[in-house]
């Protein structure tokens, strides 16, 4: 079926089959938009430092396969609820009482208006999850509801002949003064070379609270591809943490919309790129209502002949009047073959605004380096430490026990020299 | 003197811009003593302090420093101190993300582990540093905060005689341990400093002030000036050096 299309790295466009009406409406206009403007190119600005040939190049199988092979590290933590895919298809679910968590296909012809707020302009690989997803997880948090255990949705992608495309893809609606935490797990088998492809949106209702945590532990042939898109209602916060651990070639967007007074947000991240991995963070936050406040802080560790960028937007509409914003981004080199391109993005049209960004590239701190050492620390380990250290500022924040337990494990074992700090944690 | 703990001989030492900071020091500090070194800014007291521990910024020309009979520098920083040295710094960094008692844990097992003696299990070692964070009277919350993370002037200072109470080195200098303290607080330092003490131990104080010696008795005090020792004597050589200032000396040693 690829004749039909200019789409070479798929082996079929998506097939139309018995299905609600808004899904075929949004298939539809979600494939009229890709198989017209096809992967981004490096001529997109948005895209200037990540070159998808890699993914042109390929050949995905799109569809539905049995799940493949998997043994994956359990993260220990108490769930409210557990939703697991392998290779696309769900293989494990747990609902939570009082929650209402859906797959696509049980909705029928409810039209939750999932879709509403992606834009394939803005972020045109959102074009190909609508246009592929099959079983996307809905979630509609009643007004009022507050959940403290973390819901746990996982995508494993295994090692095959042949390498698939996955869309994972999730709606979120958070009624009024409502708490949830999210954890989305990516995670690779050995062995895998799959395209992961996902979007998050997520609609936060007055006073709501959603905590966000991405956890991308693909393998170092997979690649993997994500948005989280969030509108914010008036008092609402969202708090969106991103760890990139793993994965080939990786890229992120978290496009958050503050769109009525109070709203705010924290995005923070940590991405550990190693050996020949890519790895490109893109946030865009749009203050788009007087009096929102937004903060931001991304660490980056680059070692080996990798590559990270990251590129934080920051929008402030001529209204917006009593805005706070500030962006952070450090990123520590290893070696002197890898390579960050790091550049704050901001459009101000208001004058009432607080404004900061920072960015630093950079080796570890020669006097950190030499307090460790006076201490009786040899130089190796102190190296490793305060590498460990550097990430730890980021991932120490994860309130989730065993999520954050679980992850400074997992970041420690891939630094190098990384049996020298045995004993940390 | 065969029973000192560190000879500095005719040290000379110059800064990365090849200036020379230190143009001969003679000091020999015999177990037991307690030394003070005194002396303007830039006199070269906190060079001195940070070459001892290690510090590569500075090369050293001339000269030499023996430690308890060893080339002291020939070792690496970590060498010299698991071998016993301690330096309670000046300004202390601060390392996010590493605890306090990660750091004082690392540490005294790297010196164990160099002397051939066994770890101390966790249990043994929790206790034996709750109680000497008793004695420097900070709050046990601040072994579990990164490395002097968002510590005050007095609290960075106080992590550092800590750091120090729990390693016991043979041979501890304290540079400017004093500044920035608060009359309790310096008596809480100047108790866990005195509470080292013994006879097979020495200590340098680098200080600008004679405040600290009235707390901690020095047993010889020198005065440091454009690099060299320009007069020795004792405790009350401090007391006249806050009455008449530094310039007599250095008059003098230009004469």
């Amino acid at each position: 079926m690829t004749g039909n299309t200019a789409i070479d790295f798929l082996d079929a466009a998506p097939a139309p089959r018995d299905e609600p009406r808004w899904r075929s409406q949004l298939r539809d206009r979600a494939w009229e938009h890709f198989s017209r403007h096809g992967l981004p190119t490096r001529r997109d600005e948005n895209w200037k430092y990540t070159n998808l040939r890699a993914i042109d190049k390929g050949q995905f199988t799109t569809g539905s396969l049995p799940p493949g092979e998997t043994s994956v590290a359990p993260i220990g933590a108490d769930k409210l609820a557990v939703v697991s895919f392998v290779d696309g298809q769900v293989t494990q679910r747990q609902d939570a009482p009082g929650l209402s968590l859906r797959l696509s296909a049980e909705l029928g012809d409810e039209d939750f208006g999932l879709g509403e707020l992606v834009d394939f302009d803005t972020h045109p690989l959102a074009a190909l999850n609508s246009a592929y997803f099959d079983d996307a997880v809905v979630i509609d948090v009643a007004a009022g509801q507050v959940f403290d255990q973390p819901l746990l949705l996982e995508y494993v992608s295994t090692a095959r002949p042949a390498p698939v495309l996955t869309c994972p893809r999730v709606f979120i609606r958070m009624g009024a003064n409502t708490q949830l935490t999210v954890v989305e797990r990516f995670v690779g088998v050995d062995g895998a070379a799959n395209l992961t492809n996902a979007v998050t949106e997520v609609e936060l209702g007055t006073g709501a609270r959603l905590d966000h945590y991405r956890l991308q532990e693909l393998s170092d042939s997979d690649k993997g591809i994500s948005l989280l898109r969030a509108r914010q209602h008036a008092d609402s916060r969202l708090v969106a943490r991103s760890i990139d651990i793993g994965g080939r070639l990786v890229r992120n967007d978290v496009h958050a919309t503050l769109s009525e007074p109070g709203a705010s947000c924290r995005l923070s991240g940590f991405y550990l790129c190693l050996g020949r991995q890519h790895t490109d963070n893109h946030t865009r936050i749009d203050h788009d209502a007087a009096d929102t406040n937004s903060d931001e802080v991304y660490h980056g560790v680059l070692g080996g002949r990798a590559r990270g960028v990251f590129n934080g937007k920051v929008i402030v509409r001529q209204d917006s009047q009593r805005v706070n914003a500030n962006q952070s981004n450090r990123n520590l080199l290893l070696s002197g073959t890898a390579e960050i391109d790091t550049k704050p993005e901001l459009e101000i049209y208001a004058d009432d605004v607080r404004c900061s960004h920072g960015a630093t590239v950079g080796q570890l701190d020669d006097e950190a380096l030499f307090y460790l050492r006076s201490r009786g620390i040899g130089e190796r380990t102190a190296r490793a430490l305060l590498t460990f250290a550097f990430a730890e500022e980021v991932v120490r924040d994860i309130e989730v026990d065993a999520v954050r337990d679980y992850l400074e494990h997992q970041v420690a074992l891939r630094l190098p020299d990384h049996e020298r700090l045995e004993k940390l944690v | 003197m065969s029973d000192a703990i560190i000879s500095i001989r005719n040290l000379h030492a110059t800064a990365d811009d090849g200036k020379e900071i230190l143009r001969g020091i003679d000091l020999d500090i015999p177990a037991g003593e307690v030394h003070a070194i005194m002396g303007p800014n830039g006199s070269g007291k906190s060079t001195l302090a940070q070459i001892i521990a290690g510090r590569d910024e500075f090369e050293v020309t001339q000269g030499e420093i023996v430690y308890r009979g060893k080339d002291l520098l020939g070792l690496e920083p970590e060498e010299r101190a698991r071998e016993g040295v301690f330096l309670a710094f000046q300004y202390p960094v601060e390392i996010p993300g590493v605890n306090n008692i990660y750091l004082l844990k690392a540490a005294l097992n790297a010196k164990l582990k160099h002397h051939g003696q066994p770890e101390l299990d966790a249990f043994e070692f929790l206790q034996m540093v709750r109680e000497k964070t008793r004695i420097m009277q900070m709050d046990e919350s601040f072994l579990n905060r990164g490395v002097n993370e968002d510590f005050s002037g007095g609290e960075k200072k106080r992590n550092e005689v800590l750091q120090m109470l729990v390693l016991e080195p043979t041979f501890a200098v304290l540079d400017e341990t004093d500044s920035g303290l608060d009359i309790d607080a310096l008596r809480v330092v100047a108790d866990g400093v005195n509470s080292l003490r013994s006879d097979d131990r020495a200590m340098l104080l680098v200080t600008h002030y004679q405040r600290l010696l009235d707390y901690i008795e020095p047993d010889v005090v020198h005065v440091l000036a454009d690099g060299r020792i320009v007069r020795s004597g004792d405790k009350t050589l401090a007391l006249e050096l806050e009455e008449r200032g530094y310039d007599w000396l250095r008059d003098g040693a230009a004469a």
